[in-house]
């Protein structure tokens, strides 16, 4: 297997990450047994700094992953690694379709609407306060009363 | 009724559109900017909608626009609206129209025509015609809109989407003094309109057509999706009608019969030297006044004695003798002659007028809005909350609300009428009653009976306000028994606490006032209170971060390829995933990582 390590900076939510500068490849790296795609576990010798390093890319897979703290063992120590499978995909997945839930901007590239302000928004921090304002209608009844009698009569 | 043409966004013209066509020659523009509201129209797949099913309405929205300088209008000068398009084939199939022009900083409508009124196409030039809107009213702003509406009878109409260019513009004649002088046919000889209208209107052309084209495609929501149509994009509903048609709900009248006509009843409105030479007639002390005056007992026939906010608001009145059951004070054998104002109207109307579309906006243009309090304040009858739908355009930051309310002068009973003119609409959202009746003592008769008896005899064809009338004052002599002192408590509460309030606020729906017969007096708390309706609004505030709309994004609903969206952090409410090279395990924690949170 050839690895090649990086250390990305970007969330790890981010689609499309920038990767850098490689910072090490490797080649002829051994896999442990019994492994999971999307969780490999990489067995390293001694010599190997991987200080900065928390992402790799095994390029026999195609795949991205996740860096893993280092273990070691008598033999050297061992890389595990779980899938990024946003960066691993992010071709395919914006060729998907879906509803969506939430979304940072109004419009979509097409100038089209995405959000909408008049959903509830459970996210919002809504204060145990209130703005309380008045507004006075431009006329009322008169302030001046008029005297009236009800009798009967022709 | 926009609706009609604010569906289908991809037809409408672009500014580049409009710009070209100002290149090309299609409207003048000289230096005095005279085309303010000049758009293109492009054929409208919905307009011929429109036009397919009776009753043949076409709407045209003009937008907001904006003025580089304020746009002020001379009371009395005449404006019109343009239409111009290319072979205009028949257009007098058009029968009717409706417009109104409105401002944000007007309490309503600045100019609204009556429905159906007859379309008066001026303009010998083919492709122009005109809709005159007469002696508009004193404006100045900063900001304009206008809408019309047409109506046809199906003879013809359909010829009107077969242009290609179709403009519709705002116009000022601008030498169309008051008295009508001026001609038309100059507006198109490079002059200017609006301008010779002091200081004329000088439109920024970019925000005028960009508005316009915003109204049109209804940016803020989206197109409104109808059956029958793609919904991929925009959610929509199920199979329901989508009619939003929206009537106008003028309101209540007062009863057509006039108790005060029937000849059982009649109303004074005696000023307090009358009410001084009232009191000295009815205590006289001429013997044979009072014996005469015994046999035909007045007291008996005064049904009640108070007031009412009804200052001016009396209309024309009658002056006559006082007239009292058969006994008249006409200086004769019943005493001295008391001349008084005789009350011709039994009901009266009072109009307290709108707040304006500043004042009623979107504090937050959010769900907020809709979770804020609206309370009313209506004198003698107290405070009514109100939705918010009820007094919000659906389409925009603003909103109306006008109140008004009758009184009946026979009862005091008072009915407030709340008016939405939200959406450009105009309806009673609610109605609210109490009494305004103040009643004072004259006497140790209890004329409760004797109120009912007299007005259902007399006017017994119109129950309603005898029911109300006895309501009253059933409330009156059922609640009233305390004295000047507590009324005053009563008044001062209103400045306390909320329940303090509602309890007075029971108490003015159902209590009209009397003043007690022994000395005691209690009042209608309404008479002591504001007399001036007013608007209460309670909104929520909320804490919002810098960072809460890129961390947490805004809720949508919206169905949608990712890829269509911008940079930026999306959550999935759910996703169809057509991946063929991930395993099982790789497509859920794809799906995990969009509904979990992505920046795309």
């Amino acid at each position: 297997m050839t690895i090649t390590f990086y250390n990305v900076l970007d969330d790890p939510r981010v689609l499309n990450k920038t990767l850098g500068s490689p910072l090490l490849t490797l080649t002829d790296v051994k896999l442990k047994d019994n492994v999971d795609v999307m969780n490999p576990v990489l067995e390293l010798k001694n010599d190997v700094n991987l200080m900065n390093a928390n992402y790799f890319y095994i390029t026999e897979w195609n795949k991205y992953y996740f860096k893993i703290p280092n273990e070691t063992n008598n033999l050297g120590f061992i890389v595990r690694g779980k899938e990024d499978v946003r960066y691993t995909w992010r071709n395919e997945i914006l060729q998907q379709r879906g509803i969506v839930g939430r979304h940072e901007n109004s419009t979509d590239k097409n100038g089209k609407p995405v959000y909408n302000c008049f959903l509830n928004d459970d996210r919002l921090m809504v204060e145990n306060r209130q703005l309380v304002t008045a507004l006075t209608f431009p006329s009322g009844l008169p302030d001046t009363d008029e005297i009236i009698m009800v009798v009967n009569g022709r | 009724m926009a609706d009609e043409i604010l569906r289908d966004g991809e037809e409408h013209a672009t500014e580049a559109d409009v710009i070209s066509n100002i290149n090309a020659g299609n409207v003048a523009l000289d230096n005095n900017m005279t085309y303010i509201l000049g758009k293109i129209i492009r054929p409208y797949t919905n307009m011929r909608r429109a036009l397919e099913q009776p009753p043949y309405m076409l709407t045209i929205p003009m937008g907001v626009v904006g003025a580089e300088d304020s746009i002020k209008f001379k009371s009395g000068y005449t404006v019109g609206i343009t239409y111009e398009g290319g072979d205009i084939t028949d257009l007098n199939a058009w029968k009717s129209v409706q417009y109104w022009i409105a401002s944000p900083y007007a309490e309503d409508n600045i100019y609204t025509t009556a429905a159906g009124t007859p379309c008066n196409w001026r303009g010998s030039v083919s492709s122009r015609w005109n809709v005159e809107v007469p002696n508009i009213p004193t404006m100045q702003t900063d900001e304009m809109s206008a809408c019309f509406y047409m109506y046809g009878d199906g003879a013809g109409e359909s010829t009107v989407w077969d242009y290609n260019n179709l403009w519709f513009g705002m116009w000022g004649s601008h030498a169309k003094s008051p008295d009508g002088t001026a001609t038309w046919t100059q507006q198109y000889g490079g002059q200017n309109d609006f301008y010779n209208i002091e200081n004329g209107l000088k439109f920024n052309t970019a925000t005028c057509y960009q508005s316009f084209i915003d109204a049109l495609a209804g940016n803020e929501y989206g197109p409104i999706v109808y059956p029958g149509e793609n919904t991929d994009d925009y959610g929509g509903g199920g199979d329901g009608s989508f009619n939003d048609i929206d009537d106008i709900v003028q309101g209540g009248h007062a009863p057509t019969i006039n108790p005060l006509t029937l000849g059982f009843v009649k109303v004074y409105n005696p000023s307090e030297s009358d009410c001084r030479a009232i009191a000295a007639w009815l205590w006289s002390d001429d013997f044979d006044q009072n014996i005469k005056k015994n046999f035909v007992s007045p007291f008996e026939n005064i049904i009640s004695f108070g007031y009412m906010p009804l200052h001016g608001k009396l209309g024309t009145m009658q002056q006559e003798n006082m007239i009292v059951g058969n006994c008249q004070a006409n200086g004769g054998d019943y005493g001295p002659a008391i001349p008084l104002n005789k009350v011709m109207t039994h009901a009266v109307q009072i109009d307290c007028g709108s707040l304006s579309r500043e004042k009623i906006t979107k504090f937050w243009n959010g769900f907020l809005d809709y979770n804020s309090t609206f309370t009313l304040w209506l004198p003698y009858v107290g405070y009514r909350s109100i939705r918010a739908d009820d007094i919000f355009n659906k389409n925009d930051k603003y909103g109306g609300v006008r109140v008004s309310c009758w009184i009946d002068i026979l009862t005091g009973l008072i009915v407030w009428e709340v008016h939405s003119t939200a959406n450009n609409g105009n309806k009673v959202i609610a109605s609210f009653s109490g009494n305004c009746l103040s009643q004072m003592p004259i006497s140790g008769a209890n004329f409760m009976s004797m109120y009912n008896q007299q007005l259902s005899a007399s006017v017994a064809g119109n129950q309603n306000i005898i029911n109300k009338a006895g309501n009253a004052l059933s409330g009156v002599l059922n609640a009233a028994r305390g004295n000047f002192a507590g009324a005053a408590n009563n008044f001062l509460s209103i400045l306390g606490n909320n329940e303090q309030d509602k309890l007075i606020d029971r108490q003015k729906e159902t209590a009209a006032p009397e003043y007690g017969r022994a000395g005691n007096m209690s009042a209608n708390a309404g008479s002591y209170g504001y007399r001036t309706p007013y608007f209460i609004k309670s909104r929520p505030l909320c804490s919002i971060p810098n960072l809460h709309t890129h961390l947490n994004g805004i809720p949508s609903d919206r169905s949608i390829t990712l890829g269509d969206l911008k940079s930026g952090y999306t959550e999935m409410q759910t996703v169809e995933l057509n991946i063929s090279k991930a395993t099982n395990e790789e497509l859920e924690a794809i799906r995990d990582a969009l509904t979990n949170g992505t920046f795309i």
